[in-house]
């Protein structure tokens, strides 16, 4: 509706009285049953509404707006592209952070003393020349916040207004002050959907969680975001391709995580951004070389082994890797878009163990079986040794199977002596079928059963007391130690000792009640004790008799029985929620 | 004629607008406030008031009462062996008043206005109109407990320019609202609150107390009816620390009295908490309503809990004056809502009068936004009608679809502040289809109608097509139409009520009863011996000997222990 008709509805001539306006508004509304006809009641308040607002002035929307030739403007914006660096300045200004960090809300005013020394204070604290000290601030805001005054509801609104400003505007130094000033003035229980400034604390508050889950060496943004916060690098090492997906992904979470960027050090994202911006190795091409050098190294392998058996099996990798390079960057780029949002739900701690549990448990203890129907050849168990050798340096640097493993300082404690080991026991192998299904088939149905009580007997562990946490996690680990030991003494009439095999078991469940009860950090003694007696485990048929490709699937399948033991320990350990696997 | 009533968690109480003026009506024991409690009575008929509030402590498994609390749940309460849910225990005790009214002015009363709290959400705002429905009334309007209290306040203050606040606390929730009066125009600028804040909660906050000082294993007990004895002392001693600086808290359990002094100072100190979360809405309010402490001409406090020396104080410091005493803080919001049956009516000394209310929450419906790394982030809120904007009102805005070749476009509804739907509540859902075509490209606009009463609107409309839908927001899980309520209705007419006429007698008879219990020894004998005088007048059926009894007991239980309690 037009101003004019507006004014016409009010009945009066325009005028930039409020008072004037109010008072037709009451004298119109008297003729008007609300009841009986909203309509004509919502379009007289929203005439009010408007005189009020614009008075005799002409709001915007009924402005002449001067013709403009649109071709003239499309010229114009082509030649502005090309100076777009200058021409753009001001809206720079806005998009710096550094400016607007520099941005100072305005400091209310208080009749006599009131909190306004409290507030200079902090106000000279939080913009100091150099970061001041939490605990200060911390101390500073509570005074501030316990100050009498604050009782008087003008002052309280002042001071808050000011606070949630000066926070909102000044993180990380503020962040000190967020905890208090959310109990304060109950921000999160209403969060008000038009005030930036409380919005942005609160987004503040869930992205502090978020960074200091950033802090674990583990998290699969942690890497970029050391990249980021810390000094510009100078240049990217050649086989560096990971970190510039990492980094781009993360550059992404910004916009969602916007307060994070006050963390980070302006100089190291801007180089990131250049580096980024200018050529720079294609998405995922980690992915790329390393998915493809270990199909060729396979497919070498199978090519150099005697016996025509092969051939099928070398004609399905080609196949394969053929399938996977048809399938293009952009298959390759959405698994591993969904591999991170995987990984990163897991952090979330929405994990669905079981399902993914059951799956790793079933593949990996399905393959030596697999392997042992194979034939065996000798000469390819040199070869077996260096490949295991590579694919385990390969897969466990990754971070794939296990973020943790792919820790620059877990490498000499846990997966060298795990790849030395795994080579060794690799070019010794042989295995046969018989002691392959004796060892294989009562884990499988271990593993299965286990997998299948798993998420239950989560919950019931998740929700109890330690005592009864530990209890539960003995007892169903003994029962599955004793089913597998004892289906594997009845079956295991081809296994030499077969002492070992019932004894391994218990081994296990040993790790784990170590794991259990301990409050100190796993890594230190449970990983390199759970690696070596599965490998032990699993490898220890092969001892008998053995085919090399039985040895490749043994290898991948020690590694993923190892992780998933290794994360039924976690999550039966993790009892604060302090380490999300 | 249409009758004002304060439906509350504590009391209720019935006005009417009678001469150009509102009046109250006085209960069966004539009393202006009545109990909100339903409790069965030993010959299995439903009594309210205040025979069943007195019930609660002698038999707590056959008597209910602050249901309010749980109105628009699914929430069952226990009489007997019956269930009621808070609608239909409320409906009771809507019945009884209706009779009050009836007896008070010989005419039949079937149209009401019923008051509810400002922050009442629209589910529980559905559950009063259907309590008003099953008493047998025909509620012509739901009207804010704080506008109401405005109203009593405005309609003597007609000629005041400034904004006022008006500061209700009541037995279970606070609301606060600013009201400004121009030419005649009361006109409500902004209402906040807190829904689960009232005088109940300071009473927990004296007993648990009160408990921890007594000491023992006396607060692991649980049994309703040592509940509601320590419930029933506490509010006991409150009234006292209303108007002297320490009370005693006593009770009797298990066959022995336990008792301890409460001062002021312990009182407020524990009260803390409670007192801070009464400036949360008051500062929503000002600020919302875009007026400063200083600019308010007065702070209008009413409900019952407001009578409290520990609120009165904390109101001080927090405006920086002392509170206006003008209107009865029991009585205001009854008295309100019967001179808006007056407007309703059109009566003639109210010709002059306008009342404007607002909606005191933010409604709005479910939106989705594309992510930077692909797919969508869900669950955002998006307003449509922002909070304390004037109702009626009607806003429309224009949404879009989210991904290429969307089908139909689903929109959840739902009523909060908060900017993610899952802390906002749910209102329903409206789905429509759309023409497939790249994400972003079809626009849909959504209007929102929201009425006087509460009743909100949604149509849906997509321009491209001119297809249409709209929803009446009903309550989703009862779904009922008018066929299920009449039969509700009779349903629960078919129970048994107890006699209005011997209410009175009723209501003495169970105040000896808990006094009974609540003393020991001597006092106890003497009580059982009054109870039983009593009950002698009542048998020979003489009215006259029964309503002479009935007052020399009161007398007798006064001298026991001190004047009843509203």
């Amino acid at each position: 509706m037009k101003l004019a008709d507006q004014w016409a509805l009010l009945g009066i001539a325009p005028t930039d009285d409020p008072r004037e306006v109010k008072r037709a508004y009451a004298r119109t509304l008297k003729t008007v049953d609300i009841d009986a006809d909203p309509a004509a009641f919502i379009a007289l308040r929203a005439a009010m509404e408007a005189a009020t607002e614009w008075g005799t002035n002409t709001p915007w929307w009924e402005e002449d707006l001067p013709d403009i030739d649109l071709d003239e403007v499309a010229l114009e914006e082509g030649e502005g592209a090309l100076a777009a660096d200058s021409d753009d300045d001001a809206y720079d200004e806005f998009d710096d952070p550094e400016n607007w960090q520099n941005w100072r809300p305005d400091r209310p005013a208080f009749a006599g003393e009131g909190p306004g020394p409290a507030v200079a204070e902090l106000e000279d604290l939080l913009y100091a020349e150099d970061a001041p000290d939490p605990e200060r601030v911390h101390a500073l805001g509570q005074a501030l916040l316990a100050h009498p005054d604050l009782d008087h509801v003008d002052q309280a609104v002042a001071v808050e207004r000011w606070l949630a400003e000066a926070i909102a505007s000044n993180f990380p130094r503020s962040d000190p002050l967020i905890e208090p000033a959310l109990a304060r003035f109950a921000w999160k229980d209403h969060a008000r959907l038009r005030d930036w400034a409380v919005g942005r604390i609160i987004q503040r508050l869930d992205d502090l969680h978020f960074r200091q889950l950033l802090g674990q060496p583990h998290h699969p943004h942690h890497r970029a975001f050391r990249e980021l916060a810390g000094p510009p690098r100078g240049k990217l090492g050649l086989f560096e391709f990971g970190v510039a997906d990492d980094v781009s992904d993360f550059l992404g979470l910004l916009n969602e995580r916007p307060t994070l960027e006050s963390d980070l050090n302006p100089a190291g994202v801007a180089w990131w951004r250049d580096h980024l911006a200018g050529p720079h190795l294609p998405r995922h091409f980690g992915w790329w070389w390393s998915g493809t050098s270990m199909l060729l190294a396979l497919a070498a392998l199978v090519a150099l082994a005697p016996a025509g058996g092969l051939l099928p099996i070398f004609l399905a990798l080609l196949a394969a890797a053929a399938a996977l390079s048809l399938a293009g960057i952009r298959g390759w780029a959405q698994l591993a878009a969904w591999r991170r949002r995987e990984r990163e739900r897991h952090w979330e701690r929405e994990r669905e163990p079981a399902r993914g549990l059951a799956f790793t448990a079933a593949l990996v203890l399905a393959l030596p079986p697999l392997g042992a129907l194979l034939p065996p050849t000798w000469p390819a168990a040199a070869l077996s040794a260096a490949l295991a050798a590579a694919l385990g340096w390969k897969v466990l640097r990754s971070g794939w199977i296990s973020p943790e493993w792919a820790e620059p300082s877990n490498r000499p404690r846990v997966f060298l002596p795990t790849v030395a080991a795994l080579a060794a026991l690799a070019g010794a192998a042989q295995l046969t079928p018989a002691a392959a299904a004796a060892v294989g088939l009562p884990l499988l149905l271990a593993a299965w059963t286990g997998s299948l009580f798993y998420a239950p007997l989560h919950e019931a562990v998740g929700a109890s007391p330690r005592p009864r946490r530990v209890a539960l996690a003995i007892g169903a680990l003994l029962t599955l130690a004793a089913a597998a030991a004892a289906l594997g003494f009845t079956l295991g009439e081809a296994v030499r000792p077969p002492v070992v095999f019932a004894l391994v078991p218990c081994a296990i469940v040993a790790a784990h009640l170590a794991t259990a009860w301990s409050d100190v950090d796993a890594h230190i003694f449970e990983w390199p004790l759970r690696a070596v007696l599965i490998i032990l485990y699993w490898t220890a048929p092969a001892l008998s008799a053995g085919g090399f490709l039985a040895i490749v699937f043994t290898l991948v399948a020690c590694y993923g029985l190892g992780y998933a033991l290794i994360r039924v320990g976690f999550v039966l350990k993790d009892e604060a929620g302090a380490r999300p696997i | 004629m249409i009758v004002g009533i304060d439906l509350g968690t504590t009391n209720s109480a019935v006005a009417i607008f009678r001469d150009g003026a509102p009046v109250l009506v006085p209960n069966s024991l004539g009393d202006f406030l009545t109990p909100s409690a339903v409790a069965l009575a030993p010959d299995g008929s439903l009594v309210t008031g205040m025979a069943a509030r007195e019930r609660i402590v002698t038999e707590p498994l056959a008597a209910r009462t602050l249901f309010k609390r749980a109105m628009g749940t699914q929430v069952r309460h226990k009489l007997g062996r019956k269930q009621f849910s808070s609608e239909e225990l409320s409906s009771f005790v809507l019945r009884s008043l209706k009779a009050d009214v009836e007896a008070f002015t010989g005419q039949a009363a079937d149209r009401a206005v019923i008051t509810v709290p400002a922050y009442f959400n629209d589910k529980q705002r559905k559950a009063t109109r259907r309590a008003g429905e099953l008493a047998g009334f025909t509620v012509e309007r739901l009207i804010n407990e704080p506008t109401a209290a405005a109203l009593a306040y405005g309609i003597h203050e007609l000629e005041e320019e400034q904004p006022f606040l008006v500061f209700d606390l009541g037995g279970g929730t606070f609301d606060v609202s600013i009201v400004e009066i121009f030419e005649g125009v009361i006109e409500v600028r902004s209402s906040a609150g807190d829904n689960r804040l009232g005088g109940e909660d300071f009473n927990t906050a004296l007993s648990q107390l009160a408990l921890q000082r007594i000491g023992g294993t006396l607060k692991d007990v649980a049994d309703p009816r040592f509940d509601e004895a320590v419930r029933d002392a506490a509010e006991r001693a409150r009234r006292h620390l209303s108007d002297s600086p320490e009370a005693t808290f006593g009770f009797v359990w298990d066959g022995e009295r336990h008792e301890t002094v409460i001062d002021t100072a312990a009182f407020e100190e524990r009260c803390a908490p409670l007192i801070d979360r009464l400036r949360e809405p008051v500062i929503r309010s000002l600020r919302d309503g875009g007026v400063k402490v200083e600019q308010l001409s007065e702070i209008v406090m009413v409900g019952g809990a407001t009578r409290m020396p520990v609120v009165r104080r904390a109101a001080t410091r927090m405006f920086g004056r002392f509170p206006a005493t003008r209107v009865h803080p029991d009585y205001a919001v009854a008295l309100g809502a019967a001179i808006q049956g007056g407007l309703k009516e059109r009566d003639a000394a109210l010709k002059e009068i306008r009342l404007t209310d607002v909606c005191p929450f933010t409604l709005g419906i479910e939106t989705s936004e594309p992510m930077p790394g692909g797919g969508l982030r869900t669950g955002l809120f998006s307003p449509v009608i922002e909070r304390n904007t004037v109702v009626p009102a009607s806003r429309v805005e224009t949404y879009s679809t989210v991904q290429d070749g969307q089908r139909a476009v689903e929109f959840g509804i739902f009523q909060g502040e908060s900017r993610l739907v899952a802390e906002n509540v749910r209102l329903g859902s409206v789905k429509i289809p759309v023409p497939a075509k790249r994400a972003g490209t079809v626009a849909v606009d959504v209007r929102f109608s929201y009425d006087a009463s509460g009743l909100l609107e949604v149509d849906v409309t997509v321009p491209e097509t001119g297809e249409t839908r709209q929803i009446v927001i009903a309550d989703e899980e009862e779904g009922q139409d008018a066929a299920a309520l009449e039969k509700r209705r009779a349903e629960l007419a078919r129970l048994k009520f107890h006699p209005r006429e011997e209410d009175a007698s009723r209501a003495v008879l169970e105040r000896a009863k808990r006094c009974y219990e609540g003393h020991l020894g001597d006092m106890r004998a003497y009580v059982s011996g009054l109870i039983s005088r009593f009950e002698n007048a009542l048998d020979s059926q003489d009215p006259r000997i029964a309503a002479a009894a009935r007052e020399e007991l009161v007398k007798a239980l006064d001298e026991v222990e001190g004047e009843r309690i509203l």
